[in-house]
């Protein structure tokens, strides 16, 4: 379930005026002498790091405003942490409080409660806080690892 | 089969231990038995919520999937000891461990490096004693039964002498690589790992090797009993009567040497212990004194210790070497 304040509605990808898009990311290798590359990834295995990417445009004509973007962590994947250069997401263990994993807490078994740590993440979101202009686009990811 | 309890199963994974958990977000390596099934289905689905015209929206992103490979990887290591080659035979042990991430059986083959044994058999060590006990150890007829990811399988290589060969020393290179697929790192085969998924070769190539020890027999026992033994203790007197080993005790070394053959040119050597001082004239034979001087008597202090020539010595002779030294 993604954790939304709000009920919203729900409306079609294809027919809304914000198109959202996702990918799985893994590097490869760069042609001679150049930077690895960020490519769609056709194979996953346990230990690969991999980059989940969100893509977002505003397809109508008038600005959008509150944007709150959701990701809910895959069963398989576990959160390792944000994107050099891009903005890093609230995190949630819970789904229902988001917040830096330094405020996050797992309940033991027995009682009492421990630090979370990355693989404990079930959530991440962004809210941004400009609002998006007709035609408007951005691009935020994070790093992920195969459990 | 797979498990298509999605929603238990997500909850349960996400309760992974602490230890794993801490593992996981170092970026450390997760153990094998830990890491996820091959098939297991990765589904990523985000969302977009926003306000639009005083309205609140939401939408969905497209839905990404990916499968879980399974990656081939194995182990071979030791059972821990080196066997002396006797007849019938002997078991070497080793230990396979399945390095993958699924479940999988292995190819095992052993051959001599040296001639005068063979290869019998390959058994698994089903109670793990290190010996072949064919009661309840079982011979292996091809490949392993398969190794679940993580697990470790003891396997014993039977090795006989072969009939009227001198028995030497030597050892046996073991083999060992995953039945489904072995060779380059990174090489994979669509369908051909569990639950339909991709097989991945992984960084051990999927193969190991390991050479393991056997000894030369040692000779029979009546052999032995015929060699020379020299048997050493000590006493201690220190200056208040007592055997505490304190500044200015005596220590009196007393050596038996026992010959049960007869033996030429005996002789006993003997260091002079370190930060210890030799306490003149207290070398004897067989209680009789002998000078510390070299040349005019059986005994000597030579250079750091003392020295007894025997000469030649009848069968079952014994003799009684002493000195003492003074501790600092």
């Amino acid at each position: 379930m993604i954790p939304f304040a709000s009920l919203a509605v729900v409306v079609a990808a294809a027919a809304a005026p914000l198109q959202l898009e996702t990918r799985i990311l893994a590097e490869r290798p760069g042609a001679a002498g150049t930077a690895p590359v960020l490519a769609p990834a056709r194979r996953m295995l346990p230990g690969d790091p991999l980059v989940v990417e969100l893509a977002y445009r505003n397809t109508g004509g008038a600005a959008i405003t509150g944007l709150v973007l959701a990701n809910p962590i895959p069963q398989g994947l576990a959160y390792r942490g944000g994107q050099p250069d891009m903005p890093v997401p609230d995190l949630s263990v819970d789904g229902s409080r988001f917040g830096p994993l330094a405020v996050l807490t797992v309940a033991l078994p027995g009682g009492g409660t421990r630090p979370a740590t990355a693989a404990d993440v079930t959530h991440v979101r962004w809210r941004l806080p400009a609002a998006l202009a007709a035609g408007g686009s951005g691009r935020l990811a994070f790093r992920a690892v195969v459990r | 089969m797979r498990d298509r309890n999605v929603g238990g199963e997500s909850k349960a994974w996400r309760r992974l231990p602490t230890v794993l958990a801490f593992w996981l977000a170092a970026g450390g390596a997760l153990p094998a038995a830990a890491q996820t099934r091959p098939g297991t289905v990765v589904t990523n689905t985000a969302a977009v919520a926003f306000t639009l015209d005083g309205e609140d929206r939401r939408v969905d992103s497209n839905s990404v999937t990916l499968t879980v490979a399974e990656r081939l990887d194995i182990v071979l290591a030791p059972g821990g000891t080196t066997p002396m080659l006797t007849p019938p035979y002997i078991a070497l042990g080793l230990v396979l461990t399945n390095g993958g991430t699924g479940s999988e059986a292995f190819v095992v083959s052993a051959t001599p490096t040296v001639a005068g044994v063979t290869v019998t058999g390959i058994a698994i060590d089903v109670d793990g004693d290190g010996y072949f006990d064919p009661a309840v150890d079982t011979l292996l007829a091809g490949a392993t039964p398969p190794v679940a990811p993580g697990e470790a399988l003891r396997l014993l290589v039977l090795v006989s002498p072969v009939p009227d060969a001198e028995p030497t020393g030597g050892a046996v290179a073991v083999t060992a690589r995953a039945a489904t697929a072995a060779g380059t790192p990174a090489d994979a085969i669509a369908g051909a790992g569990d639950d339909g998924s991709e097989a991945v070769i992984g960084t051990t190539g999927a193969t190991a090797a390991i050479t393991l020890p056997f000894a030369a027999p040692t000779p029979p026992a009546s052999v032995l009993a015929s060699a020379p033994t020299l048997a050493k203790t000590q006493s201690v007197r220190a200056p208040d009567g007592s055997a505490r080993p304190v500044a200015g005790a005596v220590v009196t070394y007393t050596l038996v040497a026992s010959f049960p053959d007869a033996t030429e040119g005996a002789r006993i050597d003997d260091p002079i212990p370190a930060g210890t001082r030799y306490v003149p004239g207290s070398l004897t034979l067989d209680d009789a004194v002998l000078t510390d001087a070299v040349g005019d008597d059986a005994g000597e202090l030579a250079g750091a210790g003392i020295a007894v020539t025997l000469g030649d010595v009848p069968a079952a002779a014994v003799r009684t070497v002493r000195f003492q030294v003074r501790l600092p």
